[in-house]
């Protein structure tokens, strides 16, 4: 018996995943953002000594100082506390609305792939009229019959962010349901459910930590958005687009006001956006060099 | 090419004719938001489209700045009959519209016809139907006003279906003013929209989204006009309307309170102003028993004067308002008939608290405002206040239409309400907000018979000694035993003028820049 020499050790998909995000330096350093601003979120009471929605008038218009690093607004709130507990919103809105889109998405695309035929036909025809409208109008539409608020939020953009996962699922799937290993899973007695949870959803995982990774900056500036025009969650709640909104006619007189949760946004956004591209390179093993 | 020649040359000739006319024209720009509404004052309210239809259209009589009323298109105050139900008129001989027809009984008949033909769809019937017919008309069992009566050219006679000691004040009101007959049969629709004319001072010149020009009117039966053109230029942004004012673009502009503070200790800040509207800023409450099916917590006076103590109105008047108002005392603002300095609303969270738990809410309360993002900066504070005190005021952003719907149905728990008169009468903002007739049409639903009957009788006396009396004792019924709202401050508002301006005051709300106003 010849000895043959292990050069090299074996290693899964995910671990040379990991090994080529993590030679990516854009990628790591905004992992570790989101890593930061993930623990400011959680831990925001414990990070500052002040109440985010207590007003103290006279405190109010404060530029950046040592007691308030990023000022106070007009009801002497600080502002910078505003910014951690807006965090909380921004990323909750992020990640659980792109759970709810994936996990529709993912089912939507699946039984469109897998099913095949006229099932295809009516989901695909569903999926396409729902791309097919404006994102903000039509989840403005949604939030005014909803109302405002922090749940409804995360139905609404839950709700309407769900078609491009579908799309690419869809294809994915109709790539692979043809496989000699989905072909004897079936032809073993496997029941489309088994096929759907136990084949088809491992090879759909990258795709999904790539849509749901480029979907949370979308709807965190969606959540910008509607909370700017007061569709959002409602007073005193801080979010990052409600306190642009009530910065907004200050701009002139007091420019840090809107300056610091504008900043807020456009970095957290930069960082899911730079996070995805690069695990986008990990995981596709087309983009493997 | 010749032709075109031609042409170039003429065009050129007329431009530089026009711009030396505009060289020497003397001219008042001023600033607006804009209305975004036609102006025709039967069919809007808004009061930055009052500001336009002012320098147009004239009543019968008018409301200057220091909040007198004066004779303008009537010769003189009409006589009243012993009843107080027939009033007798006459109008000014030889006054002309802007298109050369003579204004006669005709059109002012005309003018309240038309008011009260349910196509116009005016907005201030309130404010005219105890006219004799006025109510048959709007029902439209009637398309001719029994009750106005042509004696001759220039006399009428109005009859009342009940003595109303505010007719002929609310006939100072642009909601009245007299349209020539035929001009406004004749523009249809588009009355108010391409088309107003009047007997004012200026005519409505080119107009669109962006800006009015007013012409002076040659022919102006009164006074000569001080201008020869006022510009409006309509804004969709406060910031940028100030602007321009610092560019010198403008002369005359208001400035939003929440703007007021970053222009101070800057030279702007000199030529700022400010000026005293007649009505008050008062949180509007619920009282219904029910809200949504739930116990109403608001039903309960002791939750309500809780409110009142709980919520600190200096601080919120000083810095959340940047000092531009005046604690309020009770709803009826300072210079109205019927005000009283009275004591001011204690602010005592402490107290407040052991008033719930004295009303059986030891836990404290809890109940929902409507607002509008206008409402926010006052509204966030309050909130912050009654936090403190045990009571949970939750605060639902709605658009303005959603909330003006909201009100109307009585759907409305609490609001933010700057509530001002036309003229300081208190029959003009609290008859129509709280009397039990108005109140639920306001989301208020206050009933107390008591206070009625002083509304009630104030509008029947034609003493104004006497009427002070009877509003006094209903505010101190209303805003003081009964919390009915919450009065918090009379608010002051700012204006800004270039330093050439003179002459320029605002007695409510509304800027009359028609008249007084003139360049050093």
């Amino acid at each position: 018996m010849s000895k043959r020499k292990q050069t090299q050790e074996y290693r899964s998909y995910y671990q040379v995943s990991w090994d080529i995000l993590r030679k990516n330096r854009v990628a790591m350093f905004c992992l570790l953002i989101i890593l930061m601003l993930t623990i400011i979120a959680i831990f925001a009471p414990y990070l500052t000594k002040y109440d985010p929605n207590a007003t103290k008038p006279r405190d109010r218009f404060q530029s950046p100082n040592a007691e308030h690093p990023f000022g106070t607004d007009q009801y002497g709130r600080d502002i910078l506390t505003r910014i951690f507990y807006g965090c909380r919103i921004s990323l909750s809105v992020g990640i659980i609305s792109q759970l709810i889109a994936s996990l529709l998405g993912y089912f939507i695309g699946v039984c469109a792939g897998y099913f095949g035929g006229r099932t295809d036909s009516v989901l695909s025809f569903i999926i396409q009229v729902f791309s097919s409208f404006p994102f903000l109008l039509f989840s403005i539409a949604v939030m005014f019959i909803l109302g405002p608020g922090l749940v409804n939020l995360y139905i609404a953009l839950g709700l309407l962010g769900w078609t491009s996962t579908a799309r690419l699922i869809r294809g994915e799937v109709l790539r692979i349901k043809n496989s000699e290993y989905i072909q004897a899973c079936v032809v073993g007695g496997g029941s489309p459910f088994r096929v759907i949870m136990k084949h088809l959803l491992p090879n759909c995982v990258p795709i999904l930590i790539i849509t749901v990774t480029l979907g949370i900056p979308n709807a965190i500036l969606s959540e910008a958005s509607l909370s700017y025009l007061g569709l959002g969650v409602s007073p005193p709640t801080a979010s990052w687009g409600s306190m642009i909104s009530e910065a907004q006619p200050f701009i002139r007189g007091y420019t840090y006001y809107s300056l610091f949760p504008g900043l807020a946004i456009i970095i957290t956004v930069l960082s899911f956006n730079l996070l995805g591209d690069g695990l986008r390179d990990a995981l596709d093993p087309k983009l493997r060099s | 090419m010749k032709k075109l020649m031609a042409l170039l040359l003429v065009l050129t000739m007329a431009m530089s004719v026009a711009s030396a006319f505009a060289d020497d024209a003397k001219v008042l720009h001023f600033g607006e938001i804009n209305p975004k509404v036609g102006y025709d004052p039967q069919t809007n309210t808004n009061s930055r489209a009052t500001t336009i239809e002012e320098c147009v259209v004239e009543g019968l009589y008018f409301w200057n700045d220091q909040n007198e009323e004066i004779p303008v298109l009537a010769k003189d105050f009409p006589t009243i009959s012993e009843d107080g139900l027939v009033y007798t008129f006459s109008l000014r001989e030889g006054v002309y519209f802007s298109n050369g027809t003579e204004l006669t009984s005709e059109d002012v008949k005309y003018t309240f016809e038309r008011m009260f033909t349910p196509a116009t769809g005016a907005l201030s019937t309130y404010m005219y139907n105890m006219i004799a017919g006025a109510k048959e008309m709007l029902a439209g069992e009637a398309t001719e006003l029994s009750g106005f009566e042509i004696v001759d050219k220039y006399t009428f006679k109005i009859t009342l279906t009940q003595p109303f000691s505010c007719f002929t004040k609310n006939l100072g009101i642009v909601y009245a003013a007299i349209f020539p007959k035929d001009a406004c049969e004749a523009a249809g629709s588009d009355w108010g929209i391409g088309t107003l004319v009047g007997t004012g001072p200026y005519i409505l010149g080119e107009h669109d989204n962006s800006s009015v020009t007013l012409n002076k009117n040659p022919n102006y039966w009164g006074s000569e006009p001080h201008f020869d053109q006022i510009i409006v230029t309509l804004f969709d942004d406060e910031n940028t309307k100030l602007l321009a004012f610092e560019n010198g673009d403008l002369d005359l502009c208001q400035v939003p309170t929440d703007l007021y503070l970053q222009y101070q200790g800057t030279e702007t800040a000199n030529k700022f102003h400010i000026y005293y509207p007649l009505g008050t800023v008062f949180l509007s409450l619920n009282l219904s028993e029910e809200f949504n099916g739930e116990k109403n917590p608001l039903a309960d006076v002791k939750v309500r004067e809780a409110i009142s103590m709980a919520i600190d109105r200096e601080t919120l008047v000083e810095f959340i308002d940047n000092g531009l108002g005046t604690v309020a005392t009770g709803t009826v603002n300072p210079a109205q008939l019927g005000f009283v300095q009275r004591e001011a609303y204690p602010y005592d969270p402490d107290g407040a608290k052991a008033l719930l738990a004295e009303a059986g809410y030891p836990d404290g309360v809890s109940f929902t405002a409507q607002i509008r993002s206008t409402d926010q900066p006052d509204m966030v504070q309050i909130q912050s206040d009654l936090a403190a005190a045990g009571i949970d005021m939750k605060l639902e952003l709605v658009d303005a239409a959603t909330w003006t719907s909201l009100r109307n149905a009585g759907n409305a728990q609490c609001e933010w309400m700057g509530w001002f008169p036309l003229y300081a009468d208190p029959d003009n903002n609290i008859y129509s907000y709280f009397h039990s007739s108005n109140a639920p049409g306001k989301s208020v639903f206050y009933n107390n018979p008591e206070f009625d009957a002083l509304m009630d009788a104030a509008r029947i006396s034609t003493d104004d000694e006497e009427r002070g009396d009877l509003y006094a004792q209903a505010d101190e019924i209303m805003s003081r035993q009964d919390y009915a709202c919450i009065p918090l401050y009379y608010p002051n508002y700012v204006f800004a003028a270039q330093d050439y301006v003179t002459n320029f005051t605002v007695g409510n709300l509304i800027y009359q820049i028609c008249y007084d106003v003139d360049f050093k």
